[in-house]
């Protein structure tokens, strides 16, 4: 599904404009990034759960270069859907 | 700690000032729809949040970790949630600062050769950082693992990102560092350094004190600097098994560290604040007390020359006639009027307030009004008088006030709220 047929949905659904979607996605995207910044789990029954995980700088090769490169540590978003989710999909 | 879906909900209304039954049905449905979508096998993209992708795992042999036995993992469908740049940067910002470094000589140890080359690679890091970029899977991960020629298929990426979790569970020490930073090395390798030292002077003290304490316990038990240096030897002995276990501690010390790093900021603060309070309460104490001996000088002072102008009065007057007694008594009630019989003072200072001083003087606070009354010529609103303002008190029976009485005390608040009325009505 693109974006915009996404956010169409949803205004239908919630009887509001589009714009109004915009924003609160934007603002739910802050606020999940926030609280996934204080480290803390994000749990959704339906959807699945998010949370940050910290990957630890390592030593690879630049793919044309062939370079050592050093990489620094950085902290990701991981996502692990819900087990009912689990099953649909598989 | 777990954020529910209705903590979202308010997180939600408050960050963006909508109501809260809207953000509710919001959250749900944008969720729900994520999920249908997903289950009718549809991948979805949802632009400044990120994307759901179903991605195919083909099968692969594995080993049960109880049997050690050999079986085949069957192929499946897996979902794949790829954060968009917006959000993975936000929950990346403790390391946005850093960026890939090139290691020129593989020999030296990786940060050390990072310090000498970083000033030299800042071009080549820009050149890399652009190839990185400007890749045919930017909008994805940044691309790592370079050896595959396939990186760029999804497949790859994402059983090399499942690969990632895994190693990374096992790598982490259990916690997510999330402030720490590159200085973490470097902790490590002080913290054992540290111990050391402080291991080796609580050792020599606690050498020291055994022997003085040895001849200390022959003579007497009763001196007292004697059984102080048992009890300093007892607690330097038992500090002194804590730092023993180095290699193992100077790992958990960095856990420690780690965790008191997070808080140390505002636990330092807290301290500062607690003990700038306790000054500053020593000090209003002294100030008082200052203030208070002040108010007795005066006093006295006020008594002894009101009892001298009262003396100079009826000395003057021994021969006057009873109509001129008559007409000196006035004055001389009118002279001491501003100050009765027994005049009591009290000084109004930030901690000692009208209500205060009637709960004080008449045994309830709810006499406040009448100590305003008496003094109302040089007080302003009764909420605002300045600290170290010295009012009379005059005694209830001026005002044929009973402390006891119910109806007087009721009669009290009246006063009190239209005083209030007068400064309001402004």
């Amino acid at each position: 599904m693109d974006s915009k047929t996404f956010i169409d949905k949803i205004s239908e659904k919630l009887q509001t404009d589009q714009e109004t979607v915009e924003e609160l996605i934007f603002r739910l995207t802050e606020v999940m990034g926030d609280e996934l910044l204080d480290a803390n789990q994000i749990v959704t029954p339906v959807l699945g759960s998010f949370e940050s995980r910290k990957r630890l700088e390592r030593v690879t090769v630049h793919p044309s270069t062939g370079k050592k490169l050093l990489v620094p540590p950085k902290v990701v978003v991981s996502f692990r859907p819900a087990p009912s989710l689990k099953l649909k999909v598989k | 700690m777990k954020i529910t879906q209705q903590q979202l909900t308010n997180l939600l209304s408050l960050n963006s000032g909508k109501s809260i039954d809207l953000c509710e049905r919001f959250i749900n449905e944008f969720f729900s729809l994520i999920a249908e979508n997903l289950g009718e096998g549809e991948n979805i993209r949802i632009k400044g949040f990120g994307s759901f992708k179903i991605v195919d795992v083909s099968a692969r042999r594995s080993v049960n970790v109880s049997t050690g036995k050999d079986y085949e993992i069957p192929g499946h469908s897996k979902i794949v949630f790829v954060p968009s740049k917006e959000l993975a940067t936000l929950v990346n910002q403790p390391f946005d600062v850093f960026e890939a470094v090139e290691i020129k000589d593989s020999t030296l140890p990786v940060w050390q050769s990072q310090a000498i080359q970083n000033d030299e690679t800042q071009d080549t890091v820009h050149e890399i950082d652009e190839d990185i970029v400007t890749g045919p899977d930017s909008d994805d991960s940044i691309i790592y693992v370079a050896t595959d020629s396939e990186i760029n298929s999804d497949q790859n990426q994402s059983d090399w990102t499942e690969k990632r979790n895994l190693s990374a569970e096992e790598e982490e020490p259990n916690e997510l560092c999330v402030v720490c930073d590159e200085e973490q090395n470097l902790d490590l390798q002080e913290i054992p350094d540290d111990n050391g030292e402080v291991v080796t002077d609580i050792i020599n003290e606690n050498n020291d004190e055994i022997q003085v304490n040895q001849t200390d316990d022959l003579n007497s038990e009763s001196i007292g600097s004697s059984s102080g240096h048992i009890k300093d030897q007892e607690s330097v002995g038992t500090s002194d098994l804590d730092p023993d276990p180095d290699p193992i501690s100077s790992y958990s010390h960095h856990h420690r560290h780690h965790h008191r790093r997070r808080y140390k900021f505002a636990w330092g603060f807290f301290s500062g604040f607690l003990v700038c309070a306790v000054l500053l309460i020593a000090g209003l104490f002294a100030f008082k007390m200052y203030l208070d001996n002040k108010d007795q000088l005066e006093e006295e002072n006020f008594t002894g020359s009101q009892a001298e102008m009262s003396e100079q009065y009826t000395e003057a007057s021994p021969g006057a006639s009873t109509t001129e007694d008559l007409s000196v008594k006035p004055v001389i009630e009118a002279e001491t009027a501003p100050s009765d019989p027994q005049p009591v003072y009290d000084t109004v200072t930030t901690t000692r307030y009208l209500t205060t001083l009637a709960k004080e003087h008449y045994g309830n606070f709810n006499l406040w009004p009448y100590i305003y009354e008496e003094n109302k010529n040089i007080l302003g609103h009764p909420d605002r008088i300045r600290p170290g303002t010295k009012v009379v008190v005059p005694p209830l029976s001026k005002y044929g006030v009973d402390p006891n009485s119910p109806a007087d005390i009721a009669k009290a608040k009246e006063l009190g709220v239209q005083i209030y009325a007068r400064y309001n009505k402004k």
